[in-house]
């Protein structure tokens, strides 16, 4: 897909390995996350990796209309 | 600030004079086309605007089921390894229920031992992939200018 940013920045991606693991998460804990300083911050954060996200999409729309202008007969 | 030097009839000596100007200059930097720019694609192809934004529309939804399909993936598999992980440990403790039922201690010791360390290995695993799979994400983000 060639994105370079994580929309799921806060939270870390479960796996088979981390759903085993959280049978031994008697202590709690298990689960950790990119904290911040706040709840503001931390949305603040997410919301300007999507943003980031929604620009990568811009950039790959303008390339296609590039392309397809390119491809257009004069 | 410039320094203009005055020569005329009435100067007798070159006479510096100071002159101050203030020039204001706006610079914007954005990731997303301005309306100047939708407006230049409207005049260089028909429609142009507007075709940059259906892309635009489809790329995004393209994404988004992408991520979408990945996320239900990956909470699947964290889900089937619960699953997984559970059944094995109760089968392995039936075992050495079993082992020590019929006399064999010691092989119902080693299986359970087996069970914890194996577990605890995994939990330590899991826990490191989070804090790697934070880092990478945290990390691609900075590169990106995202940070």
């Amino acid at each position: 897909m060639g994105s370079k940013i994580d929309t799921d920045y806060l939270v870390a991606s479960p796996s088979f390995i981390t759903g085993v693991g959280s049978l031994f998460n008697l202590a709690g804990g298990y689960f950790i996350y990119n904290q911040h300083r706040t709840g503001p911050e931390a949305d603040a954060a997410a919301i300007r990796r999507d943003w980031f996200k929604v620009a990568e999409d811009f950039k790959a729309a303008i390339e296609k209309s590039k392309a397809e202008v390119g491809s257009e007969p004069s | 600030m410039a320094k203009e030097i005055i020569k005329g009839p009435g100067a007798a000596h070159p006479v510096p004079r100071q002159q101050s100007s203030i020039v204001t200059t706006q610079t914007k930097t954005t990731l997303y086309p301005f309306a100047e720019d939708l407006e230049a694609y409207n005049r260089a192809i028909p429609n142009g605007a507007e075709r940059l934004f259906n892309n635009f529309d489809n790329q995004a939804n393209h994404r988004i089921a992408i991520e979408s399909r990945v996320v239900d993936s990956n909470i699947r598999q964290a889900e089937r390894g619960q699953l997984f992980g559970f059944l094995t440990i109760i089968i392995a403790l039936l075992v050495a229920l079993w082992a020590a039922y019929i006399g064999h201690e010691k092989l119902a010791i080693a299986i359970v031992g087996v069970v914890l360390t194996g577990g605890f290995s995994v939990f330590i695993t899991g826990k490191i992939q989070q804090r790697e799979d934070l880092k990478r994400k945290k990390e691609a983000a900075r590169k990106a200018g995202a940070e």
